[in-house]
């Protein structure tokens, strides 16, 4: 895109303060280097590239620990006490060529020659540790080097940060603007800040790193308005599923419990698919290693205690019934479904009021039901789905923790517009691909987009 | 994007069926399929290569070659059932030639119901929500009834998803629609051409209570852009003298009508039909390119990710000697040099943590705090001085065990006999804990205490008291 090389930057910092989690975080790839909390996961330096549209824009570097800071600032005094007057790089050169930086300093001649081959350097710092002389001897190693230095503040979300400490440490050796990023769980505009800070230290690469900054933005929204598209999927194809089943009990049981398959297997297919979405594993969030072959669940869909804890109201009739989260409609054949966007709404609604007074009547009369999924469940699906997709948002790539629903603020809902759009799926039987007579349409994908639209209003 | 990148459309298809597939049911096992995309040369060609192979191996594939399949025969079906369509309105419009034709009906019958449609598809057009119509449903309901097999759902949702990312789904019904009523007046115009060629049909028009110069009218108005194609159309005073009863100059006028006719369904039927068509089909071409995978999306920016990492091995370096090794062999071996029992030092302490650590005796000599390089030196000249039996290091476990740490607690070590690291916050973080126990345990001869109870380091020393 233009003549300038690629930008190079490394990432360094003392031992296990997370530079390897920065750079996973910021590739979003749980499968780069190795995450331990213990020093010295690293050893080698390795890269990662950021793309701009088809072209590789920035080089990430990801460098061993510092390790023996103090020890390195001593040997690199001692090196420079010649006559010579050298300056910083001079001196780290001459290091990088002394017989210590393969034996006893090898690890940090690594760093700094990688620093000394890039443009910056991003200094990562566990802002949990107190400023030790360590790491001030380390500030001074790397200012040797003479290139920009952006600090990066990591776990700063921690209780025990000492963020201000580390703030005024960093200005008393002329760094003066210093990042915040967690990369456990890093703020939602993150990479856009981190490019928007280098953008400034580096004037040649802004341009390129304004638009990084700027495809960073356009990916997020993106990345949120397939996941939108991914529940609302699930969420018609579960409003939409119509089986039909006898009144005898074993019959109804068995639809119910088939039906309860269908739905949990679904659901874990969301999961799943926004797991891939975001790039994180699958054992990120599931607790067992199969959990789509016995469909077993953390919190059960169709449990009481699933939607009490969603503080979804169910109502008496429902609670009372053999089959929480199962409502059977009576099966109209006369009754035809999906003429119109209109009379598809205006059906879905007669069906519902149907359901509430004519159900038991009409039922004995025709011996047939059909069963759909209640509108407590889909109200949970739906809150579950955007609970975890604001979480994986959140997520930072480094973490180590699986994914717990509890731990984030509830989503909100508009009931509403949320049943309307529901109301419309219910009467169109055919938009279910978990029902037999699935078939796709141009208004079940506009059906989809709508209901993706209503969710996005109530989660910005 | 440049041309060398574009994909077929049957390409595109079984990668949004792969898509939707792995979105609806989970991510699929794609090492091989992964394996032999590695060699494709850019990311859009990655991403096809994988979903090829994946859908080969599923089924997808061969579901997708029989919608295909399917879907032609529901088309030439229909085409068929457009031409039959065709001869019957021809019929129904010249009739069998024993009663002479009445233009209006004729008129009627060839375009009434075409330029109706045509009406009603202009209005859905403008609509945004519009779908296509009834022929919307009919299409795909014939092919998924006629296919069967697995996957057919599968492959037909990729089909129509495809051309709603493209925003095309009205134009494919479009086209669907033009298509057929193109077909319809096509076959119209033959039958009655044949029909004109071979019987003899006298036209007339009829009027209760109308006056006849509205017809007259009627019949001008209509004639306007036929004529300026070059078809003959009847003057109004052939119109005028074509009322009830057939005329005696009959050859000249009948041509003259039948020309009309002709030329009506021509101009009002077949030509916007034709041009419509072929409106909709320019733009599906044109759309169709938006169904290739975009590879910028989230989806695939994350199968990308797998086929074609961001990163890449570490450099040609090589990799670093093991773990390092420190000599911690003292130095000072003789018993009788020892001329201290107790020291007790702390590597940056904690400053809230109270020094010396409460429950040390007296005994115990406490140096001060190490936590800068002068204090460093400053320590090793006064261990060498003092030469102490028993060295108790105190450590912070939230700390990570750097080399440079290891290294200073080593070279203190070899100033006394019996060297004990104490670790203290121990209890926080497991991890770093193990962490330090490890890297203690590769300096031989130091003894590791993680219990923060100072009873315990003074147990230590009873142990090593001489």
């Amino acid at each position: 895109m233009n003549d300038q090389r690629t930008l190079q930057i490394a990432v360094v910092g003392h031992t296990n303060v997370g530079k390897t989690s920065l750079l996973r975080t910021l590739i979003r790839d749980v499968n780069f280097g190795d995450v331990a909390d213990m020093p010295g996961s690293t050893r080698q330096v390795q890269g990662a590239r950021i793309a701009l549209g088809r072209d590789t824009a920035l080089m990430l570097y990801d460098t061993p620990g510092i390790e023996d800071s103090i020890g390195l600032l001593d040997y690199l005094e001692q090196l420079s006490s010649t006559d010579q007057r050298l300056d910083g790089p001079e001196r780290i050169r001459l290091f990088l060529d002394s017989p210590e930086a393969a034996s006893r300093y090898e690890q940090e001649a690594r760093v700094l020659h990688k620093l000394l081959g890039c443009q910056a350097g991003l200094y990562v710092v566990d802002v949990r540790e107190p400023v030790l002389a360590k790491h001030r001897d380390e500030l001074a190693i790397l200012s040797s080097c003479a290139r920009p230095l952006l600090p990066i503040l990591n776990f700063v979300a921690n209780d025990s940060a000492r963020t201000q400490e580390w703030r005024e440490a960093l200005a008393r050796v002329g760094l003066h603007s210093v990042l915040e990023f967690d990369s456990v769980s890093p703020p939602l505009d993150g990479e856009e800040k981190l490019y928007q800070a280098l953008a400034l230290l580096l004037s040649p690469y802004q341009h390129t790193l304004l638009a990084l900054q700027q495809q960073t933005i356009r990916q997020r929204e993106a990345r949120r308005v397939a996941a939108l598209i991914l529940i609302a999927g699930l969420l018609v194809d579960v409003a939409a599923l119509r089986m039909r089943t006898t009144t005898e009990t074993d019959a109804l049981t068995q639809a119910i419990a088939s039906q309860q398959n269908r739905v949990r297997q679904r659901e874990h297919a969301c999961v799943s698919a926004l797991l891939n979405l975001f790039q994180f594993r699958q054992d990120d969030y599931l607790a067992g290693p199969l959990p789509l072959a016995d469909g077993r669940w953390e919190l059960d869909l169709f449990s009481q205690e699933a939607l009490q804890d969603f503080s979804i109201h169910v109502g008496k009739g429902i609670a009372a019934g053999a089959a929480a989260g199962a409502t059977v409609d009576v099966l109209s054949a006369g009754l035809s479904l999906g003429t119109g966007m209109l009379a598809g709404a205006l059906a879905g609604g007669a069906w519902q009021a149907l359901d509430r007074w004519g159900t038991r009547l009409l039922g004995q009369v025709r011996g047939f039901r059909e069963l759909t999924v209640d509108q407590p469940i889909l109200q949970l699906l739906a809150l579950r789905q955007l609970q975890l997709l604001t979480i994986l948002a959140h997520r930072g790539h480094a973490a180590l923790s699986p994914v717990s629903l509890k731990e984030h603020a509830q989503q909100s809902l508009d009931i509403k517009a949320f049943e309307s759009k529901i109301a419309l799926a219910r009467a169109h039987p055919e938009w279910s691909s978990l029902g037999d007579h699935f078939n796709e349409s141009p208004a079940r994908l506009r059906a989809i987009e709508t209901l993706a639209r209503t969710l996005d209003s109530n989660n910005t | 994007m440049d041309k060398s990148e574009r994909i077929s459309f049957y390409q595109a298809w079984l990668c949004e069926a792969i898509r939707l597939q792995e979105t609806q049911w989970g991510a699929r096992d794609d090492s091989k399929a992964r394996l032999l995309a590695q060699s494709a040369p850019t990311p859009l060609k990655k991403i096809t290569s994988r979903a090829v192979t994946l859908s080969q191996d599923s089924g997808i594939a061969s579901a997708v070659a029989q919608i295909k399949k399917v879907g032609w025969a529901v088309v030439i079906f229909t085409l068929v059932l457009a031409v039959l369509a065709g001869s019957i309105t021809s019929f129904s419009a010249l009739g069998n030639g024993m009663t002479p034709v009445n233009v209006v009906w004729a008129f009627m019958t060839l375009l009434a119901f075409n330029l109706l449609s045509m009406a009603v598809w202009c209005i859905t057009m403008l609509s945004p929500k519009a779908s296509g119509g009834w022929l919307t449903q009919f299409w795909p309901w014939l092919t998924r009834k006629l296919a069967r097999g697995p996957n057919i759902s599968l492959a037909a949702q990729a089909w129509w998803s495809l051309w709603h990312q493209a925003q095309a789904t009205r134009w494919v019904m479009s086209a669907g629609t033009h298509v057929i009523w193109l077909t319809v007046s096509l076959a119209t115009s033959v039958f009655m051409l044949f029909s004109l060629s071979t019987r003899e049909y006298d036209f007339v028009w009829e009027t209760t209570v109308l006056s006849p110069d509205i017809f007259v009218n009627w019949v001008g108005i209509l004639s306007a852009i036929p004529q300026w194609f070059g078809f003959e159309v009847p003057d109004s005073q052939i119109v005028r003298m074509s009322g009830s009863i057939p005329q005696a100059n009959a050859e000249a006028t009948r041509i003259l009508w039948s020309s009309w006719l002709l030329g009506s369904l021509i101009v009002y039927g077949i030509i916007p039909r034709a041009i419509l068509a072929l409106l909709s089909f320019l733009i599906l071409i044109k759309r169709s390119r938006l169904t290739a995978p975009e590879i910028t999306s989230p989806y695939y920016a994350s199968v990308l990710n797998r086929t074609h990492p961001a990163f890449f091995a570490p450099d040609g370096s090589p990799p670093p000697s093991s773990s390092f090794v420190l000599s911690t062999g003292s130095t000072l071996q003789k018993d009788d040099d020892w001329k201290t029992q107790y020291v007790i030092t702390a590597i940056e302490p904690d400053p809230k943590d109270v020094w010396p650590p409460t429950g040390i005796g007296s005994a115990v000599t406490s140096t001060s705090p190490i936590d800068s390089r002068e204090s460093r030196q400053q320590m090793i000249l006064t261990l060498s001085r003092a030469l102490p039996q028993c060295l108790v290091i105190t450590c912070d476990a939230r700390h990570t065990p750097d080399r440079g740490t290891l290294r200073l607690i080593a070279d203190l070590a070899d100033f006394a006999k019996y060297t004990l690291v104490w670790l203290r916050h121990s209890n926080v973080t497991d991890a770093h804990t193990a962490a330090w126990k490890t890297q203690v345990q590769n300096l031989h001869g130091i003894e590791l205490l993680s219990v923060d109870e100072s009873s315990n380091v003074m147990q230590w020393f009873g142990r090593h008291h001489e």
